[in-house]
């Protein structure tokens, strides 16, 4: 239905080892440069979790070449905007400007690449400034809950902990782990730089040659490879608290991106709640479901929920598919999981009907053309996949999405939702206000 | 940069206006239709009465059923959001650009010809009442009521919360949000914008022919329509603290009244608080209370100029046994703005940031929507986004430090907080 995101796309890679990729887009006078890293919490261990966030942090603070106010100023300055993230598979940078300020983005990213400081007092005052988020991340009982729900859900693979870490270890690092982490994760042979705008093919990979091209490419990176164990019962978890209000969360172990069961889930998903795109950086995971899908039916029409909200997202190993709940005034959460529960049996039982089908399709299809809009959201997309997957599977997508038989929607919904595989987190508010 | 931008403008016999911007960018469109019908004109007792109609709206029509408009929606991966706000109500739908047809008969259709069916009234009501509660468990949602209600005295428009209290939502009846809907609801008192990849004659046919034939009365014009909003002076500091001893975080919030938009002073105030708050990541409070000091994840500051003065205020989150100290940092960076002015440097990157930002607000459907209806509603000229640059350049080093003496009271900044204060005692 839209053109392809890989249109007059060029790759490349640099003799140090750095993948390029160039888009031209010409719709407005603006570039968008991205560095990605293939690093994030699952390459932690115990200790050491949240690490490559503390990384992240500290890549803000300052290179040897650009102070840590001229980082943002220097960006700001030009109109741009800048931000970064940590994730489970991966940790990025980012710059949308004017187009004729590809040059300064470009350097910035170089800097970052090989030439951060991590001067002492940046460090202890950086660590206050990260349990300050964690803390106020905890305000949230919903946000408590998933972080207890995902850890009980895996026993072993990275992806259990908070990509922010466990306090204890964000308290006690020093600084020369970060040092190590940073020199060992951030080199050209682990890191994508996309730029995606009004810029000319050719004169952009010679640009970032310029800046990128004399840094040296590292040793090569070592993959955690953890695999989770099976899981071969539902796990629980119950948060009784101060509060106001019970929520419920359900997750499921969930295919990873490049697996033939991703799509097939994704659809599974549009049907169930409502279709959501693929792109982590945009949202749309966890909006409400649509008026028309089961979970509506099930939770919100007969006043058991205010709200249901779902998520799969794409990920480079094998996640959790989650469903989130806020309920009602007074609900049960027995009876919130019990239709909860049963609008699964029905997709993994009687499956979706040919009209079912092409709504979650029309869903998807019209998310993915969303999130893919402005420049700044492709070269994510772009950045993102080549990261954690391949461009062939994202430009795929769409088509992928379009020729999955219903069957497949119901096989997968089947397999994937079992009572044995899934993790369940209650929050219930203990005196209420 | 904005060779572009183009808007086509039209006023339909029954006062609606229609305003329009091509995009080819991308296959989308996006239509907002905004009505002059927000909480300031509900009765304090009837709080949350605009808020609640606005979300009836797509929970049945005289010709559809709640499932009926839902089918439409899903059916074609479009989205259609409602909701109301002090000021106005908005639906805002997001489509392919093939859907354009359809949803604009639709939205029509939500905006003209709902039904408000009581059973739907009911369950509006239960979410609602869930989510005030909600709010009691969130420092940020506390801290803000506490704010508003030590800024805005009793009666004035601003002091009653939009999405209204326990009390008054319990006492909404169906009848009133009819009523509301009936006197309200105007063509006159409404703003069509549609963006995207969908041309001017498509767009005014459709206009015509969905909202060319809603009649209603003559509430003057989308700008004629807004309510007059009464200024509060700056009044003495006045504190108030919430102990929420089972949260992690406390949330901060100090300010006192501020400016409207179309205070003369605005874009100096605007640029003025990018240096004190805003630009680079919190200005010179981010710098000093985050950068420096660490004492807190984020912080920025505000001017919230609209139709009336909305606060200057500035948020944090912070630790227990950071809060008196970020308060003192706090205010002692307003001081050094009210009583030593900005660099000369400092403003040059602030006007430089504004000016280069306009590119990427009319990158996308939604960014030049939001500034079409500021246009719109403060009469700013089409040329507005032309002239932006030259506007920010005739704001000179003076003026921001005028505007700095004039606007900042370091003295008279009210004080709301919400979180675990009591961990501050015993740090």
């Amino acid at each position: 239905m839209s053109e392809s995101i890989l249109r007059d796309l060029h790759s490349t890679r640099l003799d140090n080892g750095l993948r390029v990729l160039v888009r031209p887009i010409h719709t407005a006078p603006l570039v968008s440069v991205w560095c990605w890293y293939h690093v994030g919490s699952k390459n932690e261990g115990p200790g050491t979790t949240g690490i490559s966030h503390f990384v992240e942090h500290m890549n803000f603070k300052g290179t040897e070449a650009i102070s840590r106010e001229n980082l943002k100023v220097w960006v700001e300055r030009v109109g741009g905007t800048w931000n970064g993230y940590t994730w489970l598979d991966q940790t990025t940078y980012f710059e949308t400007l004017a187009a004729d300020s590809l040059d300064l983005a470009l350097h910035i990213e170089a800097e970052r690449m090989h030439a951060c400081l991590y001067e002492p007092d940046e460090f202890e005052s950086e660590r206050t400034v990260i349990l300050a988020e964690m803390h106020g991340n905890r305000n949230d009982p919903q946000h408590e809950l998933d972080i207890d729900l995902t850890a009980a859900a895996f026993r072993m693979h990275g992806y259990g902990w908070p990509t922010i870490g466990w306090q204890s270890d964000v308290e006690t690092m020093d600084r020369q782990s970060l040092l190590d982490h940073y020199r060992r994760y951030y080199v050209p042979s682990n890191a994508v730089v996309v730029v995606a705008g009004d810029v000319d093919t050719v004169a952009a990979v010679d640009a970032v040659a310029a800046r990128f091209g004399d840094i040296p490419a590292g040793a090569a990176v070592d993959r955690p490879g953890v695999v989770e164990p099976l899981q071969h019962g539902e796990r629980r978890v119950v948060l009784e608290r101060p509060g106001t209000t019970g929520y419920l969360e359900v997750a499921f172990r969930a295919p990873a991106f490049a697996d033939a069961d991703f799509v097939p889930l994704l659809l599974a998903d549009a049907v169930l709640s409502g279709g959501k795109g693929a792109n982590l950086w945009s949202g749309g995971f966890g909006r409400n479901a649509r008026t028309t899908s089961p979970l509506y039916a099930a939770l919100i029409e007969p006043e058991l929920v205010v709200s249901i909200g779902s998520a799969l997202l794409p990920t480079e190993e094998p996640y959790l598919y989650s469903f989130s709940a806020t309920l009602r005034d007074g609900v049960d959460h027995r009876r919130v999981e019990d239709a909860l529960f049963a609008a699964f049996e029905g997709l993994a039982t009687d499956g979706v009907d040919d009209h079912g089908l092409t709504k979650a399709k029309n869903q998807v299809l019209a998310s993915l053309a969303f999130e893919s809009e402005q420049i700044t959201q492709i070269a994510h997309q772009l950045g993102y996949y080549a990261t954690i997957a391949s461009l062939e599977d994202l430009d795929a997508l769409p088509a992928r999405v379009a020729s999955t038989p219903a069957d497949e929607v119901r096989r997968v919904a089947a397999t994937v939702l079992s009572a044995e595989t899934r993790t369940v987190g209650w929050v219930v508010p203990r005196g209420a206000a | 940069m904005t060779s572009t931008f183009a808007p086509q403008r039209m006023v339909l016999d029954n006062g609606l206006t229609v305003v329009h911007q091509y995009n080819p960018a991308s296959p989308a469109v996006i239509a907002s239709l905004s009505i002059v019908a927000g909480a300031v004109l509900e009765p304090v007792e009837q709080g949350g009465l605009a808020t609640l109609t606005a979300a009836a709206l797509r929970r049945g029509t005289t010709s559809r059923s709640k499932r009926d408009i839902g089918e439409i929606l899903d059916y074609r991966g479009a989205h259609l959001g409602c909701s109301a706000s002090r000021h106005g109500t908005s639906l805002v739908a997001k489509m392919r650009a093939v859907d354009a047809a359809d949803l604009l008969e639709l939205m029509a259709d939500c905006a003209r010809n709902p039904v408000f069916p009581s059973e739907e009234l009911e369950k509006l009501r239960g979410n609602r009442l869930t989510a005030l509660r909600e709010d009691l468990d969130d420092p940020d949602a506390m801290a803000s009521r506490g704010f508003r209600e030590i800024l805005y005295p009793a009666g004035h428009p601003y002091a009653p919360p939009v999405r209204g209290t326990v009390e008054t939502i319990e006492s909404l009846e169906v009848e009133q949000l009819r009523a509301f809907h009936a006197a309200h609801y105007a063509p006159s008192a409404t703003l069509l914008i549609v963006v995207g990849a969908m041309d001017w004659s498509e767009t005014s046919a459709l206009a015509q022919q969905h909202f060319g034939t809603w009649r209603g009365s003559d509430r003057g014009g989308y700008r004629g329509a807004q309510d007059e909003i009464p200024d509060v002076p700056i009044s003495t500091a006045v504190e108030r603290r919430l102990d929420m001893p089972d949260k992690a975080q406390i949330s901060l919030l100090m300010g006192h009244s501020g400016i409207r938009r179309a205070d003369p002073r605005f874009y100096s105030a605007a640029l003025m608080n990018s240096v004190l708050g805003r630009f680079a990541m919190g200005g010179r409070l981010g710098r000093v209370v985050r950068e420096e000091q660490g004492m807190a994840y984020y912080t920025y500051s505000d001017f919230s100029a609209g139709l009336g003065a909305g606060p200057f205020s500035v948020r944090a989150g912070v630790q227990p046994q950071h809060l008196a100290a970020a308060i003192a940092a706090i205010r002692e960076q307003i001081e050094a703005v009210r009583d030593n002015g900005v660099q000369a440097e400092e403003l040059n990157d602030a006007r430089a940031a504004a000016i280069g930002s306009l590119p990427r607000t009319l990158e996308s459907n939604e960014g030049m929507a939001e500034l079409l209806h500021q246009i719109e509603l403060f009469d700013l000229g089409w040329d507005y986004p032309e002239r932006y640059a030259e506007i920010m350049a005739d704001v000179d080093l003076d003026s921001v430090n005028a505007a700095a003496g004039e606007l900042l009271h370091p003295e008279a900044l009210s004080l709301s907080v919400a979180g675990p204060l009591q961990a501050t005692a015993t740090q």
